[in-house]
């Protein structure tokens, strides 16, 4: 029977046969075909879209400093996500930010990831847990209980890096793109933080080394104090005093910092790291005036040094007053002598 | 290493400017030896005129001389006891020479007058004999003495 040609029609039996299928079919096939009409993009796995999206932005957030505190809840997290995702920091510009600041490994990375795709998977987590309230086109809300749901399942994973295969083919280009850049970051991004902890532990040690075993404050009361003497004796130096940049800044940042590279468990790691972007970018000032500093007194060290070497006259001073001394004696012995002539008659007296 | 590197400046920088002081000092001593050693060669000279003529002279030069050499001596005593804080004696001590070469100069000239005095009776005498008609006829001889 042809059923798209007129009048044909199936007999009742063989109908009621088809829809007894179709039923059956329906009743088995109900929770997927549910699951389909409200997320068509749904693919079924042990991850889905919003959580794959909600990892690289936890990701993106951490590249680009956006983590606001060392080891933040899940709500503090949240909020830091929200934020970075309306933030009008530009991934493009983080390239630039992150240049001389940041490790090569971690500036790599930010540069491995194109900026278009960064702003569109925080478009889409955003979407993911902003939904419309029932039936209205206009009103939405942010499903936070959601998110937390979700930020507590990555975290559990640290960083949600869940070694199942992730899904591949999935005719949802959407799908391909985030598991693209899911699948790069799992490669890339761990390593790329622990360059930037060793980067930082390296900039620490380097900091520690310039200031020996003591305090920035005796160190600073020092600089103070050299630039000082050079200046009472005249000597010489190109060296720009920075009183913006004090010791107890540096007490602080050493401080921060050393607690940073100290963490070694991976979620808090990270966001240490990020959130540290400014003592970092502080710090790095600091080594560098601190290095320019050294590297000026260095060499007014050598240049005094040679100097001195060509002015070794105290030994012959102290023969030069020895002679002088030696010649008073004798002018003065030779007038007395001049003086005490025995007189004619004298001596035979 | 800061700290370290600082101090090690700072002490170079203070070693610079004590060896620029024993540097100026040294330019001070020099020059007051240079004028001492002056001084030395005309006391010197001052002695041995005396010691050559100081019997010949009036009582009241020698007085004079001998007050002027005193005070000389007590000149050189004071600049001798400046030069312990103060190795620039340059001035004090030409005074000093200038003052000797003086009684020098005088007792040159003295000297000049005694030894004219000396020979005065004696040339005076040669002037009278060398009209004499023997003396003449031997002059030639006598002058090749």
């Amino acid at each position: 029977v042809d059923l798209n040609k007129r009048f044909d029609r199936l007999g009742a039996d063989i109908v009621g046969g088809h829809i007894t299928t179709l039923s059956n079919w329906l009743r088995e096939k109900e929770t997927q075909i549910i699951e389909f009409v409200q997320q068509p993009t749904a693919i079924k796995g042990t991850i889905t879209l919003s959580e794959i999206t909600l990892v690289e932005n936890v990701c993106f957030a951490t590249l680009n400093g956006e983590i606001t505190t060392n080891a933040p809840t899940n709500k503090e997290l949240y909020i830091d996500l929200i934020r970075a995702s309306r933030s009008g920091i530009k991934w493009s510009d983080q390239g630039d930010q992150v240049q001389g600041t940041r490790s090569l490994g971690w500036v790599n990375l930010v540069k491995r990831i194109p900026a278009e795709d960064v702003k569109s998977c925080r478009d889409q987590w955003l979407q993911q847990i902003n939904l419309p309230q029932g039936s209205s086109t206009d009103v939405r809300f942010i499903n936070a209980a959601k998110a937390f749901d979700e930020i507590e399942k990555v975290r559990i994973n640290q960083l949600g890096f869940i070694q199942e295969t992730l899904p591949t083919d999935t005719d949802y280009a959407i799908w391909d793109r985030y598991c693209q850049i899911y699948g790069d970051l799992q490669k890339y991004y761990q390593r790329g933080v622990n360059e930037e902890q060793d980067e930082l532990r390296s900039l620490l040690r380097n900091l520690g080394e310039m200031l020996g075993n003591e305090e920035p404050e005796r160190v600073f009361q020092e600089i103070s104090s050299l630039f000082s003497t050079l200046r009472d004796h005249s000597i010489g130096y190109s060296f720009k005093e920075r009183h913006d940049l004090t010791a107890s800044q540096l007490k602080d940042i050493q401080e921060s910092l050393s607690k940073v590279v100290a963490e070694n468990k991976d979620p808090n790691k990270a966001f240490g790291l990020s959130a540290a972007q400014k003592p970092i970018q502080k710090l790095r000032i600091y080594l560098q005036y601190l290095g320019d500093m050294i590297k000026q007194v260095s060499e007014i060290e050598q240049a005094l040094s040679r100097e001195l070497r060509t002015i070794s006259v105290i030994a012959f001073n102290e023969q030069l007053i020895h002679q002088t001394e030696k010649r008073y004696e004798d002018v003065e012995r030779i007038l007395l002598e001049t003086v005490d002539i025995p007189k004619e008659g004298e001596a035979d007296q | 290493m800061i700290v370290q590197l600082s101090e090690r400046v700072q002490a170079l920088a203070k070693q610079k400017r004590e060896m620029e002081k024993f540097r100026n000092q040294m330019q001070d001593l020099n020059m007051t030896l240079a004028e001492i050693q002056t001084l030395v060669t005309e006391a010197t000279n001052l002695r041995g005129r005396y010691n050559l003529i100081y019997y010949r002279l009036p009582e009241a030069h020698i007085s004079d001389v001998e007050a002027r050499v005193q005070e000389q001596v007590s000149q050189v005593r004071n600049s001798k006891q400046d030069f312990s804080t103060n190795r620039r004696q340059t001035v004090a001590l030409r005074i000093i020479t200038g003052n000797i070469r003086g009684l020098n100069a005088s007792l040159e000239a003295s000297w000049k007058l005694a030894a004219e005095a000396l020979l005065t009776p004696y040339y005076e005498l040669y002037n009278l004999i060398r009209q004499l008609p023997d003396f003449r006829a031997k002059e030639v001889e006598l002058g090749s003495y």
